[in-house]
């Protein structure tokens, strides 16, 4: 596919014994703002450096651009990446360290510099040494060194560990801008899922080096949202129901469930409306809608139990199964 | 891989080391000919032993000077552990390699365009120090010694051969940086090779291992005590030992985790 830019294909390492990575394949699309969300521990850095040439590749296949990872390593000059803590050489200025990546990648335009570190804010420690700068701004440093040479696809580990709330949420910002300004294609690691939720369109689950989960955002939306889930019969009938006694909001989901986004609301009275006005009702759920228990339920089964991770699992919807 | 070396001259421009290192390869070259004394550690044989005596017993030219220069080789190794360091070593201490591999250059390129600038300083800053070795004796008023074309001849001859035969070393440093990841292991293989070769060479009476004595080869062109065949074979030799170096490297680095 023309619009894919990154391919992992049946993708397995092993370190020893310990199987680090098994059968991941994941699809990323031009555009995308890709969340790898997994434990410690669950294989996301691991993915992350098997796609950045860091790491042999062992079994399976990963492919950017078009372009089998290995056989082509300039391909690796259209990726920008932070993996693990940033790098910089630290007695270099921030300006000196910039123009170290320019030079390396071959960039002539000395405004890029200026305007790739106003970009994330650092314009102000251009002469500062890379070795006096806070965590913060490592970060930033790490992720103004990645995109000055305008990625294709930018690869972030955990790049919020360590930063303080205000810190977290201009980083937040500086990624949303990344993705609407500069179009760039992302694919972000963290263990938080809250924190990815914010910024990503997509999501995949890694737990124990298996993909177990891929959700869309509006397919975590649905799950993050708390209030009364009724499997029905006739979803449409119920709906017409509950708008005319004033059990509102809610939403159809689709031609069975319904979610009044309504808390403390009795299950009891409900179902005899319902019954009584010939709805079926198979279940009454009380949905929490937090996406860390969502995260902690899909961590809780065991992965040994699943099958393959593919990309089966992309429209296999974000309800609280 | 040209703009790897490009970005690793921009970063030695901006450091405070490699202008250091500049300053005491010079200081070397200037207080060895000023003193009349050569330090470090001779291992060119009985020949270089004998030839070298006589140069030092005669009389004091900006010629003898400069012989006496390349006897300092095993000295300019120690200095030149920094280069090591700044150019490769610091790759891996302050994880910068990480980078670096990641923007789109090959495992061969990365060592070959290292191993290149590697060589450059290294002749950069030999030629430096027989500069100043030239210009110290001349300074002090004393007789050249030869034509100032044999000169220039002799200061061209003397930077290649010691700065590509210590460059052969440092090879050897970083098929070990890229195996051990550390750095302090290879500064110790640098240092210790001249010595440890010397001493196998002697003990064993493995002859063929002179060849691997790449310090002694320089010494061996500087003073004119090498035989033509001799020549060729510590130039395959050596020229086989960058060449495995630099393909070695570049294999382990392929396998390793970064």
């Amino acid at each position: 596919m023309a619009n894919t830019i990154l391919d992992i294909s049946h993708v397995s390492k092993r370190f020893g014994r310990f199987q680090a990575l098994d059968d991941v394949s994941i699809t990323i699309a031009r555009g995308d703002i890709y969340g790898l969300i997994g434990e410690n521990g669950a294989g996301k850095t691991t993915l992350m450096r098997l796609i950045t040439g860091l790491s042999p590749m062992q079994e399976g296949r990963i492919s950017l651009m078009g372009s089998t990872l290995g056989q082509n390593s300039r391909i690796l000059g259209r990726i920008g990446s932070v993996i693990e803590t940033p790098a910089a050489f630290t007695r270099l200025t921030v300006g000196q360290n910039m123009k170290l990546v320019a030079i390396q990648h071959g960039l002539i335009d000395e405004g890029a510099i200026d305007e790739t570190l106003g970009f994330v804010g650092l314009s102000e420690k251009t002469r500062t040494r890379a070795g006096q700068l806070s965590l913060g701004q490592r970060q930033r440093l790490g992720l103004a060194m990645a995109i000055l040479p305008h990625p294709d696809l930018l690869i972030l580990d955990e790049p919020i560990n360590g930063l303080d709330p205000a810190g977290i949420m201009e980083f937040r910002q500086l990624l949303a801008r990344l993705s609407k300004e500069r179009r760039t294609t992302l694919l972000i690691s963290s263990h938080i899922l809250s924190e990815l939720y914010l910024v990503s369109s997509r999501f995949g689950f890694i737990s124990h080096g298996r993909l177990i989960k891929e959700v869309t955002r509006e397919e975590l939306d649905r799950v993050n949202q708390a209030g009364i889930l009724l499997d029905v019969d006739q979803s449409a009938r119920a709906a017409m129901i509950l708008d005319r006694e004033g059990i509102t909001p809610f939403q159809v989901m689709d031609d069975h469930r319904i979610l009044i986004r309504r808390q403390h609301l009795e299950p009891g009275p409900l179902n005899r409306l319902l019954v009584e006005e010939g709805v079926l009702v198979n279940h009454i759920n009380d949905q929490k809608g937090s996406l860390e228990d969502y995260f902690m339920d899909l961590l809780n089964h065991d992965p040994e139990q699943r099958g393959p991770a593919t990309q089966d699992h992309r429209n296999q919807g974000g309800d609280n199964d | 891989m040209i703009n790897q070396i490009r970005a690793d001259f921009y970063r030695q421009r901006h450091s405070f080391g490699m202008m250091l290192l500049l300053v005491c390869t010079v200081a070397l070259g200037i207080w060895s000919t000023w003193s009349k004394t050569t330090i470090g550690i001779s291992t060119g044989g009985p020949e270089y032993s004998h030839r070298l005596l006589e140069i030092t017993n005669g009389t004091w030219t900006v010629k003898t000077g400069m012989q006496l220069g390349a006897d300092s080789a095993t000295t300019l190794i120690y200095l030149y552990i920094a280069v090591f360091v700044i150019v490769i070593g610091c790759e891996y201490s302050q994880h910068t390699l990480k980078n670096t591999l990641t923007s789109g250059i090959s495992r061969i390129q990365f060592i070959l365009g290292k191993y290149v600038t590697i060589l450059a300083d290294i002749l950069l800053l030999t030629l430096c120090y027989f500069i100043s070795i030239l210009a110290t004796g001349l300074a002090l008023g004393r007789k050249p010694g030869a034509t100032w074309a044999v000169l220039c001849r002799d200061t061209a001859t003397m930077t290649v051969s010691v700065g590509f035969c210590i460059s052969v070393i440092i090879s050897l440093g970083i098929v070990l940086l890229v195996l051990t990841q550390s750095t302090v292991l290879p500064a110790v293989l640098i240092v210790v090779w001249p010595i440890l070769i010397g001493l196998l060479v002697t003990n064993l009476n493995w002859k063929w291992l002179k060849y691997l004595d790449f310090v002694g080869f320089a010494e061996q062109i500087a003073i004119g005590t090498l035989k033509v065949y001799q020549a060729w074979i510590y130039t395959g030799v050596s020229l086989g030992v960058v060449l495995a170096s630099v393909i070695g490297s570049a294999l382990i680095l392929s396998r390793k985790e970064i």
